[in-house]
């Protein structure tokens, strides 16, 4: 036999000698390795000796007495109480739940409440600000140039400026008084600025832009004088609306 | 009408009775191989509270996944898995293997009060020694092959399914897992 054959019928040793050799013709060539191999045959000895040893340990790793009697009524507690706990901890959740959902549901109700306050509220000052920013593209960071924009404007239309602002104001003091609920919201929101809140004419202004159309509030501003202008612009400044 | 089922009725019958409504099924597979799964896990993890606990979780994760066993290997085979799985998470979680030494040696102090010849009961002792320090020098793979085939007469097919490795190689394993513990206990002996 090849030495290679026979390292690897060495490794059959352990089951050949334990009786778990299924391979009676392996078996049979062992045996007969045994009885002229020297080297086979200490190896074998030497194997069944430890194989020996190792199983006459084996008893002490049975359980203390009457354990498998107890053993079922301990899985079976065991799975009961598995469940009890899952459930529990489902009606804890259900508990959580309970408050939790009436909770979140408040807070959402009083912030949509707030937020939407706060935009009605701010809907009537800040819309004359938007009117400027937004529709009329204009920055309240306004520079000379837009300064001398309006200039030329105004000396094109000087002629119909003053009829057009006095026909303008008197429309504006009926219906001033008509958004006299809007402004005293306004006035809240700018309460912190006493010079805004002072300055009626401001006011008045930008509460008669407010309820001009877009075109109008263009044109109003445009033929305004140079100094009116400035007025509204300076204030708003001064209202860090920008 | 249903065939009555008993610790004799075969493991797919008792599955199907039990995923049809029998508890009692679970029963008869709970008695059937709580004494094969007690050893295998005890070789594991060497002391008896660490083995109850493990044998406990197995038959629970059974009872649990009943439903979900594939039958793709036979039921003890299964069984063995979940319980050389739990057992190796056991040593790797608490590394525990110095207490485990104490326990044994515990349970066989225990052992030798209640019998007779305190110097046969100390060479026992010794012995059980050896043996577990062998058995714990051995490679995880070495030794749980070695438990397997040695103390539970597996065959090389079903150690491979149930540590779900093939089967090549196997024999050589158990051969050196052997080599190694007849090294270590010469060593200890002389």
């Amino acid at each position: 036999m090849k030495d290679n054959n026979k390292n690897e019928l060495i490794t059959y040793l352990p089951d050949f000698i334990t009786g778990k050799l299924d391979d009676k013709e392996i078996e049979s060539v062992i045996r007969e390795e045994i009885e002229k191999n020297e080297f086979f045959k200490r190896e074998y000895i030497k194997i069944k000796e430890t194989l020996g040893y190792i199983n006459s340990t084996e008893y002490e790793l049975a359980p203390p007495n009457g354990y498998f009697n107890n053993l079922l009524p301990e899985i079976r507690k065991r799975i009961i109480n598995d469940r009890i706990s899952i459930t529990d901890k489902l009606f804890n959740y259900k508990r959580l739940w309970k408050f939790a959902i009436p909770v979140i549901v408040i807070v959402l109700i009083f912030i949509v409440i707030i937020f939407s306050q706060k935009s009605k509220d701010n809907l009537n000052l800040i819309t004359t600000t938007d009117t400027f920013l937004i529709k009329n593209k204009m920055s309240f960071n306004v520079d000379t140039n837009t300064v001398k924009t309006q200039t030329s404007i105004e000396n094109k239309k000087e002629s119909e400026k003053e009829y057009r602002k006095e026909t303008e104001k008197s429309t504006t003091k009926n219906k001033y008084y008509t958004i006299q609920k809007s402004r005293n919201k306004a006035e809240t929101f700018i309460h912190s600025n006493d010079d805004f809140y002072n300055n009626e004419d401001i006011f008045d202004e930008i509460v008669i832009l407010d309820i001009f159309n877009d075109t109008d509030i263009e044109q109003e501003f445009s033929e305004m004088d140079i100094q009116e202008q400035n007025i509204i612009l300076d204030n708003l400044r001064k209202l860090k609306l920008n | 009408m249903r065939e009555p089922i008993n610790i004799e009725t075969d493991d797919n019958k008792l599955i199907d009775a039990f995923i049809e409504g029998n508890e009692n099924a679970f029963n008869y597979i709970v008695l059937k191989y709580q004494k094969k799964v007690y050893r295998i896990i005890r070789r594991i993890v060497l002391n008896h509270d660490d083995t109850n606990d493990i044998l406990q979780e197995v038959f629970i994760k059974l009872y649990n996944s009943m439903s979900e066993y594939r039958r793709e290997s036979r039921l003890f085979t299964y069984l063995y898995r979940i319980a050389v799985n739990h057992s190796l998470n056991h040593i790797r979680k608490a590394k525990k293997n110095k207490a485990c030494i104490v326990q044994i040696n515990d349970d066989i102090h225990d052992l030798s009060s209640t019998n007779p010849g305190i110097e046969e009961e100390l060479e026992k002792k010794e012995k059980i020694k050896i043996v577990e320090k062998a058995l714990k020098s051995l490679p995880e793979k070495q030794r749980l092959v070695f438990i397997l085939r040695f103390y539970d007469n597996l065959s090389y097919e079903e150690i491979g399914e149930i540590l779900n490795i093939s089967k090549g190689g196997l024999k050589a394993n158990y051969f050196h897992a052997v080599k190694k513990i007849q090294k270590i206990i010469t060593d200890e002996r002389q």
